[in-house]
């Protein structure tokens, strides 16, 4: 295992989240409203990360998982790249289902409703916006993992 | 690769996947382009409405998402104006909003500038009772979860103010029955007319909210506070709460309190009026769950400010009830703004009491009274013209005939729609007359509707610029007729899940439509136009 990497990864994490604790609204998020509104400090605090905030968490999603991805799986080189590409390719593929939301909601099994996480799955895809920004910081985000990553890497030292 | 290694990716795979969805994405979801504008932030008051549809017992709707779209051409995102955080949606029974809007959110920091559009997302729709209630599940087919609305042209949010938006979703218009198709389902074409006016000119009722207190905002040093934050249920959003000398105040008990029985985590009843700023200024805060009975007064208020109440049936309690009072704090309401001295409770008056049922004292306190405006319902046998106005003979179904004088100044509307020519209002109309309480004699109205008549048909001939008549061979007839196209009347284009106003001129031969409006009068044998519609949709 890297552990700088896991741990750059759920430092990276964090941030993610407090963007949904602080500067989103309870209700606009579905674990937060599901869990209690009351742990979001939405009115508690001011906005943090202000306009940055609608971008951040589609950056640090993909940076954060790419990174947690390759500490635990102690990547070599070309390893780290395929863990960047992999959680590009997942970001990049729910982005592209809201541009396309009502064919994609179509996918979504009907047993998933009523199940916990799985039953905000269609209205993910209906109600998400497809926004070419959120893919912009989604290639930024597995870009700069991948820099992390190789300024993180631990050389093996050859006896 | 080791056991743990495994472990340990298969974790970090299930919550990279998980926290997607849990989250919404991560994204911005658009928004982040900015709206045309001077810069700053207005608020965004919406309202659910509905028309009526008589045959329906319930019509649900599950509201998933309000977005507001910017002006082409501004390279912004859409706005979101509400969230539902339940996958589901909101459920909203329309058929409980008819006589007053439904508030459904109020979204401040919205940036300012024009918009374009309403988008409103439906995840599902379903009524109880009419010709759709066959007793399935999901008996009414939504073609489209996702509706443009058009308001009547582009509107700005100013900075710092308050905008009312107002989704008219008319189900009586939307919901199409459709026996021929594959599924023999009902039809959901949404027929939704956006009314769009800074929340300070909002003439409708005040809002009556339900909620919890999650932030008490206290700013002077005198004693108690000057509002709270109430959070509304099922992620309804916030909405900050003004409190002033005139607001009463109810506590936990149902009798008169002061502003230091709120507290934090208390829930509330909120009756008030949203300013230009996009907070509600409290006219009754009641700390606690009320009940609101629906009744008819039994007698007059006695001395003890005490009157005799018999609930419907099917409300929660059955008998007399002994209604209480409070001098200076309990409301008593004509409709559902019209303050009214205690006089105006009268035996046989319907109305509805809201307050608490004090079990002890087997009396049921009265925090407001809504009396119901007096409202008769019939067909008009006759029309006569007087200085000022008309006098309209209508017969009820099961009693005598009422005559009642029409004020020139009495609005007149097409049941679900706009104003409502004078000149059509003649014998064989359904009308629903609201009488002004304020006039002891003669009858008079305040307001008379229109009941709205329905016909479906093929056209053969389209209008010209001269002539707004359509030729339509209605269904099931052998002969074509001519409808005369209103004045400002709304065409819809609603083929192919489209939900498009469009011009009466693009109304072209061979298009089916259905139209709204009345049949021509009787007495008018002149005119080749036999029905007169207000609202056209093209729906094939």
């Amino acid at each position: 295992m890297n552990r700088k990497q896991i741990f750059v990864g759920l430092i990276a994490l964090f941030v993610g989240l407090t963007v949904y604790l602080i500067d989103r609204s309870p209700e606009q998020t579905y674990f937060i409203y599901k869990i209690d509104s009351a742990i979001s400090l939405h009115h508690v605090f001011p906005t943090l990360f202000g306009p940055l905030g609608k971008i951040l968490p589609a950056f640090v999603h993909v940076f954060s998982f790419a990174l947690l991805t390759a500490g635990i799986l102690a990547c070599n080189k070309r390893g780290c790249v395929v863990a960047c590409i992999v959680w590009l390719s997942v970001d990049v593929a729910f982005e592209l289902g809201q541009k396309f939301g009502v064919w994609t909601s179509n996918l979504v099994p009907s047993w998933f409703e009523g199940i916990p996480l799985l039953e905000n799955t269609g209205n993910y895809f209906m109600s998400g916006t497809f926004d070419f920004i959120d893919l912009t910081a989604i290639a930024a985000g597995s870009l700069v993992a991948y820099l992390t990553m190789m300024r993180t890497m631990e050389r093996r030292v050859l006896s | 690769m080791n056991l743990v290694r495994l472990i340990g990716l298969v974790i970090v795979v299930a919550a990279g996947l998980a926290s997607i969805i849990a989250t919404g994405g991560g994204g911005g979801g658009g928004g982040s382009g900015t709206v045309s504008s001077s810069g700053g932030t207005g608020s965004v008051a919406l309202y659910v409405a509905d028309g009526p549809a008589d045959s329906y017992k319930h019509i649900y709707i599950w509201i998933t998402r309000v977005e507001l779209l910017p002006e082409d051409g501004s390279g912004a995102g859409p706005v979101l104006i509400y969230q539902s955080p339940n996958p589901q949606g909101y459920k909203v029974d329309l058929l409980s909003y008819r006589e007053e809007d439904f508030f459904l959110t109020l979204k401040p920091n919205v940036p300012a500038g024009w918009y374009d559009k309403v988008r409103l997302y439906v995840s599902n729709i379903e009524s109880v009772g009419g010709p759709c209630d066959l007793g399935l599940d999901d008996n009414i087919k939504l073609p489209s979860g996702k509706i443009d609305l058009n308001p009547r042209g582009p509107f700005e949010l100013k900075k710092g103010e308050a905008l009312a938006i107002r989704l008219d979703i008319d189900a009586n218009k939307s919901i199409n029955l459709h026996p021929a198709g594959k599924s023999g389902k009902c039809i959901f074409r949404p027929v939704v007319f956006v009314d769009i006016e800074p929340v300070k000119l909002r003439s409708g009722c005040p809002e009556i909210l339900t909620g919890k207190i999650t932030r008490v905002i206290d700013t002077s040093a005198a004693e108690g506070i000057n509002g709270f934050v109430l959070t509304l249920p099922d992620g309804r959003g916030n909405i900050e709460v003004l409190l002033s000398e005139s607001t009463v105040i109810f506590d936990q008990e149902g009798v008169p309190g002061t502003s230091a029985d709120l507290k934090v985590n208390d829930s509330v009843w909120v009756r008030g009026r949203i300013d230009s700023y996009g907070k509600l200024s409290a006219s009754v805060v009641v700390v606690g769950a009320v009940l609101a009975i629906d009744g008819v007064a039994q007698s007059t208020v006695d001395t003890d400010g005490q009157f005799v109440f018999l609930p419907s049936t099917g409300e929660a309690f059955i008998g007399e009830l002994n209604v209480q009072l409070f001098d200076g704090s309990s409301l008593v309401l004509v409709g559902c703004d019209t303050i009214a001295d205690w006089g105006a409770i009268q035996p046989n008056r319907r109305a509805k009491v809201v307050g608490k049922y004090d079990a002890q004292g087997q009396v049921f306190r009265g925090i407001v009274v809504f009396l119901k405006e007096l409202e008769i319902f019939g067909n008009v046998v006759s029309v006569t013209e007087l200085d000022g106005g008309l006098n309209l003979v209508i017969q009820p179904s099961g009693t005598t005939e009422v005559t009642v004088y029409v004020p020139s100044n009495a609005p007149v509307y097409l049941e679900g729609d706009g104003e409502f020519p004078r000149a059509l209002l003649c014998e064989g109309r359904e009308v629903r007359v609201i009488i002004d309480s304020t006039v002891e004699s003669p009858l008079t109205a305040k307001l008379v509707r229109v009941t709205s008549e329905t016909l479906e048909g093929a056209v053969l001939q389209g209008t010209n610029p001269y002539n707004t008549v359509l030729l339509v061979k209605p269904n099931g007839a052998t002969a074509a007729v001519y409808v005369g196209v209103q004045p400002y009347a709304t065409v819809l284009d609603l083929r192919n899940g489209k939900y498009k106003p469009i011009d009466i001129s693009e109304i072209d031969p061979g298009d089916e439509v259905k139209c709204f409006g009345v049949q021509k009068c009787p007495d008018d044998a002149t005119s080749p136009v036999s029905f007169y519609a207000f609202v056209i949709l093209v729906i094939n």
